[in-house]
């Protein structure tokens, strides 16, 4: 999911509440990092692996938010991202 | 490009502060509150359509955790004399931190009189303190019984 697909949640008017407010919960958490993680021109955030190596660790899930496909993510921003979409 | 170079963004969480869930509120307060760490954001956020108007009236309307969240924004955003002067402009900002100061708990009461410390360092501000209602009181109430923390700064 990129930030703008994640704005568009959060503006829907017309969407589930529950769902404009995870999409509320994930700005808040993503803007807990706000001066480590930085988005690219197409919207994505950059690699969270290189970014924020202290929070990432690679395990086996795909991660939808980085623009690196790491196979495995954990990272708490992403983490929470996976949990919440 | 960041969040808070995203108008509709910025946008987003006050129409969620407006007119969301109680739990939605609480994150899109929280949200704002985190986004203005720096100067930058601060004043962007600050100068955007409502955001202090939506923060004020959810230190009025909202749930416990949603005031906690309001207060922390606007703690945020009265950290430069330029925000801060229009955070002290606020209909309801300063009678609601006030307020808060009574019936808050723990972060709630440190982030009241963490703004309302940001807001008395303008010498025009410190007068529409002491005339709120209940905030001398208030700012009593912390110093006899807050935490250290909170103490200092009442």
């Amino acid at each position: 999911m990129t930030l703008p697909e994640l704005i568009e949640k959060l503006v829907a008017r017309d969407a589930p509440d529950k769902d404009r407010a995870h999409a509320a919960l994930a700005l808040q958490y993503l803007s807990l990092n706000i001066d480590k993680v930085r988005f690219g021109a197409a919207g994505r955030a950059e690699s969270c692996a290189a970014v924020l190596p202290e929070l990432c660790d690679l395990k086996n899930r795909a991660c939808n938010v980085c623009v690196v496909t790491h196979v495995v993510c954990t990272h708490v921003v992403c983490n929470m991202i996976l949990t919440i979409f | 490009m960041s969040i808070v170079h995203m108008p509709e963004a910025i946008s987003g969480l006050v129409g969620m502060i407006l007119e969301g869930t109680d739990e939605a509120t609480q994150h899109a307060a929280g949200a704002l509150a985190h986004l203005a760490v720096n100067e930058e954001a601060e004043f962007i956020i600050a100068h955007s359509d409502g955001v202090i108007e939506a923060l004020a009236s959810l230190l009025a309307n909202g749930g416990e955790a949603a005031k906690e969240e309001a207060a922390a924004a606007l703690e945020n955003l009265s950290y430069s004399v330029d925000s801060a002067m229009l955070v002290a402009q606020t209909n309801g900002v300063i009678t609601g931190l006030a307020m808060l100061l009574h019936t808050a708990k723990g972060k709630g009461i440190e982030k009241a009189i963490g703004t309302l410390q940001n807001l008395a360092a303008m010498a025009d501000c410190r007068v529409e303190i002491a005339s709120a209602p209940r905030a001398l009181m208030g700012i009593s109430s912390v110093l006899w019984n807050g935490s250290p923390r909170v103490q200092v700064s009442a």
